[in-house]
């Protein structure tokens, strides 16, 4: 699993459409406060503990807003600051040492990030900040998809914005062992971002390989159906990613002209009397009984002759699921 | 002449013959006068001779009648830098110890004898302190710093006709003792003097009154409403009681100061003054008419002095200041009174906890959502010294939502750039 660090990224603290916006909710003692707001508007006022507060601003015109940039003296108080437009709103903000470090987390809403013993529910902002001493730190976050944890390294250094977007990647295969000439399917899962993936994915497969994209696979998943050369053997290697982000992850699949019983008997289509390894593997009552049926006869693609051991063998297994 | 000392001699030396005569008084008074006396029939025109043993001089007078006896006109028994009065019918020069014997030339009448002795006195004592303005020493009425003279006159003293002295006269500040040597003013006067300084002045975090004896001997204790001067002699004493400080006002009476703030104290009175001490124990804190008070570290009430000099006098102050620990926030479960764990619900009960808040006005906290820009300002509930508390509220009440950070801010109005505090609590 991997996640994304990026320093220093600047992330848009928007408030519901309203026309001041915040560059940060977090400013070291020693940044410069920074915050958009509409064209025209006059110069903002910084308060603390609701007196106004000597600053010096500066704007410059972006995109048709303006930029409103000033600095606090370095011995002013940290904590809860107010900066408001002359009739106007106003948004808090919180001003920290310059010793600590600020971590930035992006998940879906829902998750729970916890850093050392502090927890956070992410909510509609998609993001929550901790305030840390320098350091390397292990986030845990639980996405509202899984059961378990992601776990993910941070290095944290003093006076710097460290942003983290924790994301796993899971591959599936339809079947881990195939024939020659067959074809599988690969599903790939990307958790932790709530911005869409769809694009991004890329899925790279062996030489001669052929991969097609299921369109109707749809987010957090993507799906190729993969067909393997008529005339390979062997270990082939699938290697998807997620190039903006440098996710990556790969998985093997076997190629051979023989297959385990109980894998032809899981995927064995038996309406069309088949073998179909582009759907999940699961053996089933109508499987089991097919395989019975084959009793003292060689299951397909298998080189083995069914016997009663075989069928109780796969009853068994069938019951256990 | 030589047959009437021989006499006298003889009877002084074979005790037991009848004395006829007396000298009276006996013993004779060092610059007194004295007659001799016959108790018994004598002839007019009895002559008397008054020997002084030890100078060999000697007076004749006539014996007269007095009664049924005979008497002489007064003699004179002076030292020989004093002189007679006019009453007096002769002189004899003597010094103090001397022996005088009287003789008359008639047979059966023995000689009289008596002894020079101290002048009679009524000794007084009384305290002079040397006026600068008037440049001239004035009745003590009061011991304050200054000059002062101890004048005692005791005419038995003055024995010699060199300057004589009172030695070891005591003198006592509070329970401290001295002793002083007087001087007699001159020869003859009985007047006995020793000037002595007074310097009051704060010493280690107190008014100290000092003493200092000619020889250079010092006395000093720390001024008390009951300390005072006193010197005793003959049975005669002398009080004097230390003048107490002037009142002095101070910018402050009473005083909290957080850990790490500072406060000016000022002489609010008098307005104008010549030396400046502040005291804290008995460490100097300053000599300025304002001191700074720093919480370095958190203190119980301790006493804070202010001395003011005007001329010679001084004035105190006493102010109390205790340092107490910077002001702190924190939010609670309303339901347990434990502090709020987060993330904590936005639809739970929680209140504002202030501590370490020692004002009589109610203390005021701001809440508020970070990002938002309302916020409310909490009215707090004073529950025990220096702590308070909010009324209960929910985070849902301020507009926060699941991944919002509730702010609480407090200021101290008093010190508002040095003592503050802030605490934030997620919200799920």
């Amino acid at each position: 699993m991997r996640g994304l660090s990026v320093g220093l990224a600047v992330l848009l603290w928007t408030i519901g459409g309203v026309g001041v916006e915040l560059a940060h909710p977090v400013f070291f003692a020693s940044e410069p406060v920074e915050l958009w707001a509409v064209a025209g508007t006059p110069e903002p006022q910084l308060l603390w503990g609701g007196e106004v507060q000597e600053a010096k601003w500066t704007s410059s015109f972006e995109d048709g807003r303006v930029r409103w940039s000033a600095n606090l003296p370095p011995d002013v108080p940290r904590g809860p600051w107010q900066v408001c437009l002359a009739d106007g709103p106003c948004r808090t903000f919180l001003r920290v040492e310059d010793e600590m470090a600020i971590l930035v987390v992006a998940a879906p809403p829902g998750s729970t990030v916890t850093v050392v013993e502090e927890r956070a529910v992410v909510g509609e902002r998609g993001e929550v900040f901790f305030v840390l001493p320098p350091g390397a730190y292990v986030l845990r976050v639980l996405l509202p998809d899984l059961a378990e944890p992601i776990e993910q390294d941070a290095s944290l250094r003093k006076g710097e914005r460290t942003e983290v977007i924790p994301l796993q990647m899971t591959l599936r295969l339809s079947a881990e062992q195939v024939l020659p000439g067959y074809a599988f399917t690969l599903w790939a899962r990307v958790l932790g971002l709530a911005a869409p993936l769809a694009e991004e994915l890329a899925l790279e497969v062996p030489p001669g390989w052929r991969a097609r994209r299921d369109l109707g696979v749809v987010e957090p998943e993507a799906a190729w159906e993969v067909l393997v050369p008529e005339d390979f053997l062997g270990e082939g290697t699938l290697r998807t990613t997620v190039l903006p982000l440098g996710l990556e992850r790969t998985v093997n699949v076997s190629v051979s002209t023989r297959l385990p019983l109980e894998v032809v008997t899981a995927h064995w289509n038996v309406n069309e009397d088949r073998l179909d390894l582009t759907e999940i593997g699961e053996l089933t009552y109508d499987r089991v009984r097919w395989a019975a049926s084959l009793r003292g006869e060689q299951m397909p693609h298998t080189g083995i002759t069914v016997t009663r051991a075989h069928v109780d063998e796969l009853a068994r297994k069938w019951q256990e699921q | 002449m030589r047959k009437l000392l021989a006499i006298a001699l003889l009877c002084v030396a074979v005790p037991g013959l009848a004395a006829q005569l007396h000298i009276a008084p006996s013993p004779v008074h060092l610059d007194g006068m004295f007659r001799v006396v016959l108790a018994g029939d004598a002839e007019q025109g009895t002559i008397v001779t008054v020997f002084n043993l030890r100078s060999k001089e000697h007076v004749t007078l006539e014996l007269r009648a007095d009664g049924d006896g005979w008497v002489t006109d007064p003699i004179a028994a002076m030292r020989p830098c004093v002189c007679e009065p006019p009453t007096a019918a002769a002189r004899l020069e003597v010094d103090l110890g001397d022996i005088l014997v009287a003789a008359i030339e008639t047979e059966g009448v023995g000689p009289a004898r008596a002894r020079v002795g101290r002048a009679e006195a009524d000794p007084t004592i009384e305290l002079w302190r040397l006026d600068t303005a008037e440049k001239d020493y004035v009745e003590a009425e009061t011991l304050i710093s200054g000059v002062y003279a101890l004048e005692i006159a005791d005419a038995s003293e003055s024995i010699s006709c060199a300057l004589d002295y009172l030695t070891a006269v005591p003198v006592a500040l509070g329970q401290r003792g001295a002793h002083l040597v007087l001087e007699e003013t001159d020869a003859t006067s009985g007047r006995f003097v020793a000037h002595f300084q007074v310097h009051v002045r704060p010493q280690d975090g107190k008014l100290r009154v000092e003493l200092i004896g000619p020889d250079g001997e010092e006395i000093s204790e720390p001024w008390s409403e009951e300390l005072s001067f006193t010197v005793q002699y003959e049975g005669e004493r002398v009080e004097l009681q230390v003048a107490p400080p002037f009142p002095v006002d101070l910018s402050h009476d009473r005083l909290t100061l957080p850990w790490g703030c500072c406060q000016e104290m000022t002489i609010a009175e008098p307005t104008a003054a010549d030396e400046y001490v502040w005291y804290e124990g008995e460490t100097q804190l300053g000599n300025q008419p304002w001191v700074m008070l720093c919480g370095d570290s958190v203190k119980e009430w301790t006493e804070v002095r202010a001395f003011v000099r005007k001329g010679i006098h001084w004035g105190v102050a006493v102010l109390e200041y205790r340092v107490v620990p910077q002001a702190s926030l924190m939010f609670l479960d309303a339901e347990t009174g434990q502090q709020a764990p987060q993330p904590w619900s936005r639809e739970r009960e929680l209140q504002v906890l202030l501590e370490h808040v020692y004002t009589e006005e109610p203390s005021t906290v701001r809440v508020g959502v970070l990002g938002e820009g309302d916020e409310r300002r909490l009215d707090m509930n004073e529950t025990d010294e220096g702590m308070w508390v909010s009324d209960p509220l929910r985070p849902r009440d301020l507009g926060a939502g699941a991944g919002d950070v509730v702010w609480a801010l407090y200021r101290d109005p008093e010190f508002p750039s040095c003592n503050w505090d802030y605490e934030t609590l997620r919200i799920k």
